[in-house]
């Protein structure tokens, strides 16, 4: 196997993510893969079902979580063993504590705490002015110094919105200035293409509005779903190294439920 | 089951209604006159007149002759239609098809409705006390066919007449039931053809040869044996819009926003039909069932949001609460058409775009010159992202920039056959169908996916990409479907110069 799936949301993620945990791993079992990870944001609602289904079809299970933060760009992490596992889980009752029920407030300080996990910089979605968003660049020079060295990775995807190549090599030259390997992922919302139609409807639900109006607010394409292995290798040829970096995560995260 | 209907036959349709306007003139003799060929004829008699003799399409001077002190009454030609069209709306409670014809018919087609009156007894019985009770004299009746019915309103009284019974009511009525016109009944009568019985003897083909289609039509439709239909008279819905609210409301905030959000619904409504309301009523409607009303009218047709809020907004302080407001109802009882010269005067934004109108105003009285303005739409598919203006005042949304969009976009896309590596990488050369000149490519971005807009239409996905090849020229172009399938082509859809 020579891709992981790092960056998955599934339905737990109300009203973002439009297939389940066990539809997710059913497809990812189909498509040949031998370990996924499910990220779902500020919750770790969806581990049960993965780990139920992911326990009958064979495949590894990686947990992980999106941690969404009020002051700061968005991070996936993936505890490596119980300890990790722990702190994560005492962090996400931190920031359900802080307000109403149904919501989490994490700060940047909250995660600087934790140990022994792995963490991945959620990219933009698109540039800005040919270049890196001003406040993306900021942040992941502070996450760089704040994080242990070897535990941030930065993320890339192909959203195939027009500039992916010129949005991956600005990334990839900013891991090369602060030092960090880079890592792709597929921003997964769905378990296939067909789904894409539900995935609108969620998201008129959730944005209040009628599909006629929605307008840029639903994601152009289909893209955002489980793809195979090879097709993954094709999107990061020039990149290789980001593939092999989704396998060494996975390695290293033995925690399992 | 057949269709039934029924004729309703305003005797005194316009004096009737003078009498309901100026109940003084109740009992009185009276008519409308009018003036035709150099002399003054009467059009309408009033009920008293009638008795006396008067009678329509007679001189005024005869008329005098009857009744000394006859009094004449002035009415203007938009009368009748106006009155029937509000008596013909009015019925639709009585059944949704209802028409009118001038000078004094209802139509009503009533298959369906009768039995929810219990019977077509009932049906025509409420239907006429209702409609005497406003004051009319009225024959009803209630037939298989229009002809049918009109020939016994006429010309028998009110009546129902079963099912498939024409023969027996209908053979015996003169002619003249059969709504021609008086100089072909005369000529029927000379040769001794008097009541519709008689016409029916004769065979169909003589009919026509001497008299023409439409007697033979008259004829035939008045038994059933030729449809005759109705255009059903459409009403406008009116302009209300409601808003219930789960928790009373209390706070001057929560009646603000909910005056807000209704009027954001009616002014799109009227916006869209280019109307502008006059009178504009909000109501308030308690939990302990007493109703606030507010009432706001305007100089000129209005649909701004923000000016007609504003005029609320002083009288929003006069509200009470008290224990709470449940429902919110906005009304526009009066609505005319917008002159569209009249918005600038509400919108801030659009002063100095006089000067700007008239130039445009101007250039497109020229010979082939048409000037046009388009604004963005929110759609991905570039067919749909752009729409034109509607008038110059519309304020501008800003253009996204990221998309692939051509300054020029050809539609239908123009077909192109194309040199590109497999499975998605831009292409190297295209050349256009319609000149075959081969363009070498030297850059290219892309490609961006797009998906069908599913639901407007379902269509394959296409990715398009924005190439410049060696003469500087840009174009936009995309391709149709996956890379793995046979079908894959590839079109241009616009340039950018």
């Amino acid at each position: 196997m020579k891709y992981v799936e790092l960056q998955v949301t599934t339905n737990y993620t109300f009203l973002v993510g439009g297939s389940h945990p066990g539809e997710i791993i059913t497809e990812a079992a189909k498509l040949g893969y031998s370990a996924i990870a499910i990220t779902d944001r500020n919750t770790l609602a969806g581990m049960v079902r993965a780990y139920a289904a992911a326990k009958q079809t064979g495949i590894k299970l990686i947990i992980g979580c999106r941690l969404d933060l009020t002051d700061g760009v968005s991070l996936l992490v993936y505890p490596k063993n119980l300890e990790g596992y722990g702190d994560l889980c005492a962090l996400l009752t931190t920031g359900n504590r802080r307000t109403e029920k149904g919501k989490c407030l994490l700060r940047k300080e909250d995660v600087y705490g934790l140990k022994a996990c792995k963490f991945i910089v959620v990219p933009p979605s698109t540039l800005e002015e040919r270049a890196l968003p001003e406040h993306y660049r900021k942040c992941v020079l502070e996450y760089a110094e704040r994080f242990s060295a070897g535990s941030m990775y930065l993320a890339m995807s192909r959203y195939y919105l027009g500039d992916d190549t010129q949005l991956l090599y600005r990334i990839n030259e900013l891991a090369d200035e602060i030092g960090c390997p880079i890592v792709a992922v597929n921003d997964v919302h769905y378990h296939s293409a067909e789904r894409r139609q539900l995935q609108d409807v969620l998201t008129c639900i959730r944005e209040k509005c009628t599909i006629q109006n929605a307008g840029f607010r639903l994601l152009p394409n289909a893209e955002r779903h489980l793809k195979a292995e090879k097709e993954m290798e094709r999107l990061f040829r020039q990149y290789p190294k980001a593939l092999q970096s989704t396998i060494d995560i996975a390695a290293a995260c033995q925690f399992s439920l | 089951m057949g269709k039934r209907y029924v004729v309703i036959w305003f005797r005194f349709l316009l004096t009737d209604y003078m009498i309901r306007r100026q109940p003084d003139l109740k009992g009185t003799c009276f008519v409308l006159t009018e003036k035709q060929h150099g002399r003054i004829v009467v059009t309408a008699v009033s009920e008293a007149a009638y008795q006396k003799g008067i009678r329509e399409n007679m001189p005024l001077a005869d008329a005098r002759i009857y009744v000394n002190d006859l009094l004449v009454v002035n009415s203007d030609d938009q009368l009748p239609e106006r009155l029937l069209r509000d008596l013909a709306e009015w019925c639709i409670r009585f059944t949704p098809t209802v028409s009118f014809e001038l000078p004094d018919i209802l139509l009503l087609d009533v298959s369906g409705c009768t039995h929810l009156w219990k019977g077509e007894g009932q049906y025509l019985r409420a239907l006429f006390t209702r409609i005497r009770e406003f004051g009319y004299t009225i024959f009803a009746a209630l037939a298989d066919t229009i002809g049918a019915a009109w020939a016994v309103s006429h010309f028998v009284g009110n009546r129902i007449i079963p099912p498939l019974q024409q023969w027996e009511t209908l053979h015996s009525l003169p002619l003249h039931a059969l709504r021609i016109d008086i100089e072909t009944v005369e000529r029927f009568n000379k040769l001794g053809i008097r009541t519709i019985g008689d016409l029916k003897t004769i065979s169909p083909s003589s009919i026509k040869r001497r008299f023409g289609d439409l007697v033979l039509s008259r004829l035939r439709q008045a038994f059933g044996e030729e449809e005759e239909i109705i255009t059903p008279i459409t009403t406008i819905s009116p302009y209300t819009e409601r808003l219930p609210c789960l928790e009373p409301i209390l706070t001057r905030k929560g009646i603000e926003i909910a005056l807000s959000k209704l009027l954001e619904q009616l002014c799109s409504r009227l916006v869209k039909e280019n109307n502008g309301l006059r009178k504009c009523l909000f109501k308030c409607y308690r939990v302990d069932s007493k109703v606030i009303e507010l009432e706001i009218s305007t100089q000129r047709p209005s649909n701004s949001i923000s000016h007609i809020f504003m005029l609320f907004e002083n009288k929003i302080t006069t509200i009470e609460p008290a224990l709470g407001i449940e429902l919110f109802v906005l009304q526009a009882p009066q609505v005319e058409k917008l002159s569209p010269a009249l918005q600038p005067l509400w919108e801030p934004a659009a002063i100095d775009n006089k000067r700007l109108s008239e130039l445009i105003d101007r250039l497109n009285c020229r010979q082939g010159i048409e000037v046009q303005r388009y604004l963005p739409a929110e759609h991905y598919w570039p067919e749909r992202a752009y729409r034109l203006a509607v008038s110059l005042d519309e304020t501008l949304t800003t253009w996204p920039l990221n998309q692939y969009f051509p300054l020029i976009i050809f539609t239908p896309p123009v077909k192109i056959t194309v040199t590109a590596p497999i499975p998605d990488y831009p292409p190297m050369n295209f050349r256009d169908t319609r000149d075959t000149r081969l363009h070498t490519i030297v850059k290219s971005i892309g490609p961006r996916r797009i998906e069908s807009e599913w639901w407007i239409e379902e269509r394959k996905h296409r990715d398009y990409y924005l190439v410049e090849d060696t003469d500087a020229g840009r174009y936009c172009i995309f391709r149709v479907g996956h890379y793995g399938s046979d079908t894959t082509e590839w079109f241009l859809h616009g340039v950018l110069p």
